[in-house]
């Protein structure tokens, strides 16, 4: 893969994603209208057609080999590998949210992030998480009376 | 002159500029904050303001408008991330100031362009507001829609790299704008059943999502390649970079030429400070000889977004002023408040109640004054927070997007944040603009209400623009810029290509 | 020992219990305990929106919590009652709109809720209901607006709401001309455009009468069932020979279930609320709209006789 076969797959998902959006989401996910004002399957269906010519347009013009080929693909594995734990950690913390209440997840997550950023000493941790999401909780949750999970 | 004066005399009692103090400090840290921007504070506030003098509440909340065109930018330069999203462009030059030890130099030059910014805008709004409203009375439906496709347009082809792909996420921007119920109709669309998505896709999920979470991200994501800190240099990121005289000398065109675009945005309802953000950044590279210097840290960045972008604010009172038409949702609320207190903005007010509008007009001024100076110590004081290395910010600026999704929306809203940063993530990475994106889901609703409308009013006869000479200006503009673009990005790709 | 083993388990176990559910008692007796959402239907600026921010305001005085007013514009308020109707019935959630979102749309719409899914609380004011043109508009009654539009071949008639549209293309139909229905999404807006002559004519609820005499806006005709206070001078459409009136209230209510100690201290707070000297001082002297305040009661039967109606006449569509 380089920048011009990702740019290339990237034009062919989008020109799909905007088939399906014209021919089987808009059909059966939105309603038509009953003659007040313009239906309202009009514009989503303007913009998914925009998106599709677009799209296809994108594949034509990365289709030739052309000197983008020496660069190298702007998404790697281990990236999208790391991406993929970090996403989780956000997941677990918005059901722990649901669970176990906003600060035992504020906790957690800040926790895990600064493991992740390759802080190893275990005090800075444990301060900065439970301060932070203390001093967040007291100030929405206490002091401007917006109630927090 | 015996209303200026009694104006004056009406707006400089200590209630009265006690209030306006308050307003901007509480506009300065709410913008500051990632996912509570000045607006949420606008609207919170309005209420409190309802037994207040009228110039008090007015005072109150034009302040709160003010503080946060200067707190937007503390966290854009300190963490890369906008507090609000008028702020975005100010990132593209301002951290990498910040990075480069210029953290000072950096929030002085989005103060002092902010504040001329919003001064300059405000003494615009002073002497043409009852002039421009007899042009700005003319804009309708078709022309409010010709003026949004000039602005996509336009901003499709100046922001990233390829035409194509800006004008690819702008209509993805437009499609998750449509998702909820159908403002004309009620009607459901792409919400598959779930409740929660009804509302529609919320602008802070979407935008704390795509503009600050999706960066984040790509920062957890490649920390090993991210620049580190060591404590000394940690340290004299905070000493080094003054502003000096002549930086401010240096600057300055660049800030009358943001103001004058601001200025002109905010006179036009609807379009926003986010976008003169971005037009002012874009048109400052454009002039500048050295355009290859933008993004990395070039002081004439950021004071072009941080000029535009407070220079809507005063220039957002034209309209309101003159018409009675809010130029955004800020100046919605602010209308509002107007109402409440038994005043009708509209161009008889200059004759009717002509000491209010100066008692405003010098409230204004005061409001620039106390930002200019409360500034000088409060963006000081936010500059310390670059001492902590990145490994502490970000996870604590990932829980703050968080907790202000939930705040200002719900648990479920959160999950969508998740959603759409994944998708910022992957529109940096691919180069698709996630600021065209954005500007497209922000007018997404306004463009289809305009589009629909006049496709109502011209009744199926394609001819009807042509009694619309404005309208047809500005499409001859939209498709004018489009071909000068595609030129131009077409001669541009192979040097592109050599630099990547 | 064993004895006083269980005896002492027994009452931990008892005491954990009443403490267990001590808390939930105490909360549903000490309705609000956190802030409340008041939903309209309008967007910002308009006349519904004021006035539901004045109550908001008025509310917060008597409850002692934030009321948090969140604006749900579209549909003519149907985009909030769906919303409202999907909230849970705690009284965190209300609901500000016109009675129309309720008795009228569902019969034209294909909406998500009935008109008994919901509690209806109080009305606030009655709107002042007209159709409204621009001070610059070619004609200034109702005879010359049916001439214009004869010659014109039409009208461009800005409509807040699907059922005013309804109303308007019956009253157009009878009279033989073409109307071309631009929905938009508030008063304020509607004004704005009749004002520029972008739109021929308008619907107000009410906001235009900050408008009046040679300051933007003329009234062709009252909607409402009486000539309208504020232009004496434009006839009703009864008047006018037409068998037609909307009379209609800004009301609120709440997703139907409230437990009844709740309702009633909801109901008497926003009747507190609705009646208070600053809300009826501003509603009455600045804002021009009669503080018109029916009880659940009368509110209820109001919208239970206007639902019969309107299922009678768009019913069969």
């Amino acid at each position: 893969m380089n920048a011009r076969t990702v740019d290339l797959w990237a034009g062919v998902g989008i020109a799909a994603a905007g088939l399906i959006t014209l021919f089987y989401l808009i059909p059966n996910y939105v309603s038509a209208g009953f003659g007040f004002g313009l239906s309202p399957r009009a514009f989503p269906y303007l913009c998914a057609g925009a998106i599709t010519v677009l799209g296809v347009f994108l594949v034509l013009l990365n289709l030739k080999a052309s000197r983008r080929d020496q660069i190298k693909a702007p998404v790697a594995r281990p990236a999208l590998r790391r991406l993929l734990v970090v996403l989780s950690v956000l997941v677990v913390t918005l059901a722990l949210m649901q669970w176990a209440g906003y600060l035992a997840a504020a906790v957690v997550c800040v926790a895990l992030l600064m493991w992740m950023m390759g802080e190893r000493r275990w005090l800075p941790i444990l301060l900065t998480s439970v301060g932070w999401s203390l001093f967040l909780w007291f100030l929405f949750d206490r002091l401007l009376g917006t109630p927090l999970p | 002159m015996q209303e200026i004066l009694n104006g004056l005399s009406e707006a400089l009692t200590l209630t009265n500029v006690l209030f306006v103090i308050l307003g901007v400090l509480i506009g300065q840290i709410f913008a500051a904050a990632p996912g509570v921007g000045s607006l949420i504070a606008i609207t919170i506030a309005v209420p409190y303001t309802f037994y207040m003098s009228p110039v008090a509440a007015l005072g109150f909340l034009i302040g709160i408008n003010k503080g946060g065109t200067i707190g937007g930018a503390v966290s854009a330069i300190l963490m890369n991330t906008p507090g609000s999203p008028e702020a975005t462009a100010t990132t593209f030059d301002g951290y990498p100031m910040t990075r480069q030890g210029q953290a000072r130099r950096a929030l002085r030059t989005a103060h002092f362009s902010s504040v001329t910014g919003d001064t300059l805008s405000d003494l615009v709004l002073i002497f043409v507001a009852a002039p421009l409203s007899v042009v700005a009375m003319k804009m309708g439906p078709p022309e409010m829609a010709s003026v949004i496709l000039v602005a996509l347009v336009i901003i499709a082809g100046l922001v990233g790299s390829s035409m194509v792909k800006g004008l690819i996420a702008a209509f993805l921007g437009l499609l998750v704008s449509l998702i909820g119920m159908d403002s004309a109709t009620a009607a459901e669309r792409l919400t598959f059943g779930v409740p929660e998505l009804m509302d529609g896709i919320s602008i802070t999920a979407a935008g704390i999502g795509v503009l600050a979470l999706g960066e984040i991200l790509r920062q957890i994501v490649y920390v090993e390649t991210l620049p580190k800190l060591e404590p000394d240099e940690a340290n004299s990121v905070k000493l080094g970079g003054r502003f000096t005289w002549k930086d401010f000398r240096t600057i300055f065109p660049t800030i009358l030429r943001s103001t004058f675009i601001g200025t002109l945005i905010g006179a036009i309802p609807g379009i926003g400070s986010s976008a003169a953000g971005f037009l002012g950044y874009t048109a400052a590279k454009k002039a500048s000889k050295t355009p290859e210097r933008f993004g990395k840290g070039e002081i004439r960045g950021v004071a072009a977004s941080e000029a535009a972008n407070s220079s809507v604010v005063g220039a957002n009172f034209i309209p309101l002023l003159s018409l009675g038409i809010p130029g955004n949702v800020a100046a919605a609320i602010i209308l509002g408040a107007f109402l409440i207190h038994g005043i009708t903005p509209g161009p008889q007010l200059f004759s009717e109640q002509p000491d209010l509008i100066y008692a405003l007009f010098a409230v204004m001024l005061i409001g620039d004054l106390v930002n200019l100076i409360t500034g000088l110590f409060t963006m000081g004081l936010f500059a310390r927070v670059i001492r902590i290395p990145l490994s502490y910010i970000i996870p604590c600026v990932v829980v703050l997007c968080i907790t202000g999704v939930i705040v200002a929306d719900s648990l479920f809203n959160a999950w969508l944040l998740i959603g759409m940063a994944t998708a910022g993530f992957f529109m940096r990475m691919l180069n698709f603009s996630f600021v065209t994106f954005i500007i497209g889901y922000v007018l997404g609703p306004m463009f289809e209400e305009a589009f629909g409308q006049t496709l109502i009013m011209a009744n199926g006869d394609p001819l009807y623009l042509l009694q619309r000479p404005i309208a047809c200006l500005f499409i001859g503009m939209a498709v004018l810029v489009l071909f000068a673009l595609l030129r131009q990005h077409r001669r541009s790709r192979r040097t592109a290509v050599m630099a990547e | 020992m064993t004895l006083i083993k269980r005896i002492a388990v027994a009452l931990l176990a008892a005491l954990s219990i009443t403490f267990a559910s001590f808390p939930a008692l105490a909360v549903a007796g000490e309705w609000p305990t956190k802030p409340i959402t008041l939903m309209v239907g309008f967007s910002a600026g308009g006349g519904a929106d004021t006035l539901a921010r004045l109550v908001a305001k008025a509310l917060e005085e008597e409850l002692g919590q934030p009321v948090v007013v969140d604006n749900k514009a579209g549909g003519g308020g149907v985009v909030m009652a769906t919303l409202l109707q999907r909230a849970k019935a705690d009284g965190y959630t209300i609901g500000f709109t016109s009675d129309s979102t309720f008795d009228g749309l569902p019969f034209i719409v294909r909406t998500a809720y009935k008109p008994d899914d919901f509690d209806y609380l109080v009305t606030v004011t009655e709107l002042q209901n007209a159709l409204v043109t621009g001070a610059s508009a070619p004609f200034s009654n109702w005879r010359e607006m049916l001439d214009y539009a004869r010659e014109q071949g039409g009208l461009t008639f800005g409509s807040l709401s699907p059922i005013t549209a309804k109303f308007a293309e019956r009253i157009a139909a009878q009279e033989n001309i073409e109307i071309r229905t631009v929905p938009v999404k508030g008063g304020r807006q509607v004004l704005t455009d009749v004002m520029g002559r972008h739109l021929d004519v308008g619907w107000s609820a009410g906001v235009h009468q900050a408008y009046l005499n040679d300051q933007g806006v003329k009234v062709l005709a009252a909607l409402n069932d009486k000539r309208i206070a504020t232009s004496p001078d434009a006839p009703s459409l009864k008047e006018l020979g037409y068998d037609r009136s909307y009379t209609s209230y800004f009301m609120l209510a709440a997703p139907k279930g409230l437990p009844d100690d709740i309702r009633a201290r909801l109901v008497e707070a926003l009747r507190n609320a609705a009646t208070s000297k600053d809300v009826a001082d501003l509603t009455e002297n600045k804002m021009k709209f009669p503080n018109v305040v029916l009880s659940p009661e009368e509110l209820t039967r109001f919208i239970e006789k206007r639902s019969a109606l309107n299922a009678q006449e768009f019913g069969q569509e």
